[in-house]
């Protein structure tokens, strides 16, 4: 029975499969790609990131994509990918089970620290379709951290905190800070080895 | 949290490649026959979606789980049948009460927090009656005093519980013309109606009639009772579960063609397009609904009825290229009930109306957390 079940399903083939070490990584730069489907917000949320390097020296590179995995004629001259930032939107279903799709292309090294979940339209549960309950679920089975934020046009403000919070996680990732990002992470969560502790993800 | 360990095997599979036992013939033959504008099984487009869901779930199961506490858990199964008053045993389905009143009208839903001081003796109900006639006396304008005639009086359910009715006449005309009918009840809530010490939680309300006699009644309430009306508004999944309710207890061969209606909410960026309407057979969605779920009438899992819903999703978007998970859906219209986002309900059988009121019990018991912070200081005292 289990048998037939695994053929059934398509295998994601490893070649696929996104891995943070094929390449090798360049000084001062970093990559970051945003994975989240169409009307999430991801081009604003690029121009932020983007708009808070021009004076630091880091030479950041945005790379949006709607659905893992990525295609292949790109892959050589393609550069490493240092971050991963699933966006996920509340009042849209169909951005939820992106992500969740999204997330089996891309290789487990990527859940120790170079990924996160970004949750947007989190305030005022009116128009919301996907609960917070299944998205901390998500999170919790990949043991990587979500951020509440906003993307669009109407919050600037929250908008640059979020883009904030991001870069500094991908300074780490890139090897800028000479901290592994497997330690950033550990400082996020509280360790505990019963299963009925609340657990709080703050950045 | 176990239920979430508890999940059933055949978690999310498509229906055609299960992976419990049920016999694989009834999902052949439902799948190679042909429907017109019904739902089509699509095992391919369906798989595609519930690829991640299934693998999910798997590894729910075997890893370990690190449950977050967040303060309103919702359900997740419900049952469409009452244990206690569903069985066919006559004597029961004799001392329901009589709930004509709401049938057939639209009613709006409101969620009550606990009230304080109810007494149900008869005394205390003759009492509110007259209270509640000097509160619109006092609202009227000089001109159009005493129009109203108020009466409270309280309907028996079982020896437990009860509800109380209020109802609103004006004295001029006769009928139900501009006159308010009103139900305040706790149907099989999982707080229990009596034993809340000096308070009584009776969470839903229905109401249906003008508006300024429900904001006059609801200010009344507030005033008498020391609690908060709030009018209770559907989230997608909560009109979901009220789909289910409808289409498990749809009654068969009355009416000819019974459909199911659904109708989503466009998002502001499509100009020139505000709703989506799908319509669907109702025996089709039945029997979807039947392949889906396990067992309909003692619990319906969420999962199922996710399921049940991205099945729908998949079919509308391999046909039209629309993606219905984008949007929101804001009314569901089976031939049993109406439920809308913006709170109103219309029922329109008298068979069923005790199972939709116990669902709205449910719903409005979630709405309120007050509610469930006093039965947890109740029973911690005792």
């Amino acid at each position: 029975m289990a048998a037939e079940q695994e053929s059934d399903m398509p295998e994601v083939l490893p070649g696929e499969i996104l891995k943070p070490f094929n390449k090798m990584p360049c000084r001062d730069t970093a990559t970051v790609l945003l994975v989240g489907s169409y009307g999430t917000g991801k081009q604003q949320l690029a121009k932020a990131m983007v708009d808070l390097c021009t004076d630091t020296g880091l030479k950041l590179q945005v790379r949006t994509t709607t659905s893992l995995p990525l295609p292949e004629e790109n892959t050589d001259t393609r550069p490493r990918i240092d971050y991963i930032v699933f966006i996920i939107d509340l009042t849209n279903r169909l951005s939820f089970s992106t992500v969740k799709s999204a997330v089996q292309c891309v290789d487990v090294e990527y859940f120790l620290g170079r990924a996160c979940f970004v949750v947007t339209n989190a305030k005022g549960t009116s128009d919301q379709c996907v609960e917070m309950e299944e998205v901390s679920r998500l999170a919790d089975m990949y043991n990587t951290m979500y951020i509440c934020g906003a993307t669009k046009e109407g919050h600037p403000d929250e908008r640059t905190t979020l883009a904030n919070q991001l870069l500094r996680l991908v300074e780490v990732s890139a090897g800028r800070k000479n901290v592994s990002p497997l330690l950033l992470d550990l400082t996020c969560r509280q360790l505990s080895f019963q299963e009925e502790q609340p657990e709080f993800y703050t950045v | 949290m176990p239920e979430d360990v508890d999940t059933p095997d055949h978690d999310t599979s498509t229906p055609g490649t299960a992976v419990s036992d049920t016999p694989a013939s009834e999902r052949n033959t439902y799948r190679s026959t042909r429907f017109g504008t019904g739902v089509r099984d699509t095992p391919g487009g369906e798989g595609g979606t519930s690829l991640s869901v299934s693998r999910l779930n798997r590894t729910l199961q075997k890893g370990h789980l690190q449950r977050r506490y967040t303060p309103y858990r919702t359900p997740r199964t419900r049952s469409m049948v009452s244990p206690a008053t569903d069985r066919t045993n006559t004597q029961e389905v004799d001392a329901q009460p009589d709930w004509s009143g709401l049938v057939r009208c639209s009613l709006s839903v409101y969620h009550v927090t606990p009230l304080y001081r109810y007494r149900w003796d008869k005394a205390g109900v003759k009492q509110l009656s007259g209270a509640l006639s000097l509160h619109l006396a006092q609202l009227a304008t000089a001109a159009d005093a005493n129009m109203y005639k108020a009466a409270v009086t309280v309907k028996e359910d079982t020896d437990e519980s009860f509800a109380l009715e209020i109802t609103v006449k004006r004295r001029d005309t006769p009928g139900r013309s501009g006159s308010l009918y009103a139900v305040l009840c706790n149907v099989e809530g999982e707080v229990s109606q009596t034993e809340q010490g000096a308070f009584s939680v009776l969470p839903l309300l229905l109401m249906t009639g003008p508006a300024t006699l429900q904001n006059a009644v609801v200010s009344w309430l507030e005033q008498r009772f020391d609690c908060r009306v709030c009018p209770m508004s559907f989230q997608s999944s909560d009109l979901l579960w009220a789909m289910a309710l409808g289409l498990v207890r749809g009654n068969s061969g009355k009416v000819k063609q019974q459909t199911l209606d659904l109708q989503y909410d466009v998002p502001l960026k499509e100009a020139g397009l505000d709703k989506i309407s799908l319509q669907i057979p109702v025996k089709l969605a039945q029997a979807l609904l039947n392949s889906v779920s396990e067992d309909t009438e003692n619990g319906l899992q969420l999962d199922e009825l996710h399921l049940f819903r991205q099945a729908l999703e998949t079919h509308v978007f391999d046909y039209f290229k629309i993606h219905l998970d984008m949007m929101k859906l804001s009314l569901v219209a089976t031939p049993v009930l109406f439920v809308d986002k913006v709170g109103r309900l219309k029922i329109l059988s008298v068979d069923h109306v005790h199972a939709v009121l116990r669902m709205m019990t449910s719903f409005a018991l979630e709405r309120s957390p007050l509610t469930a912070c006093l039965k947890a200081a109740n029973e911690s005292r005792l």
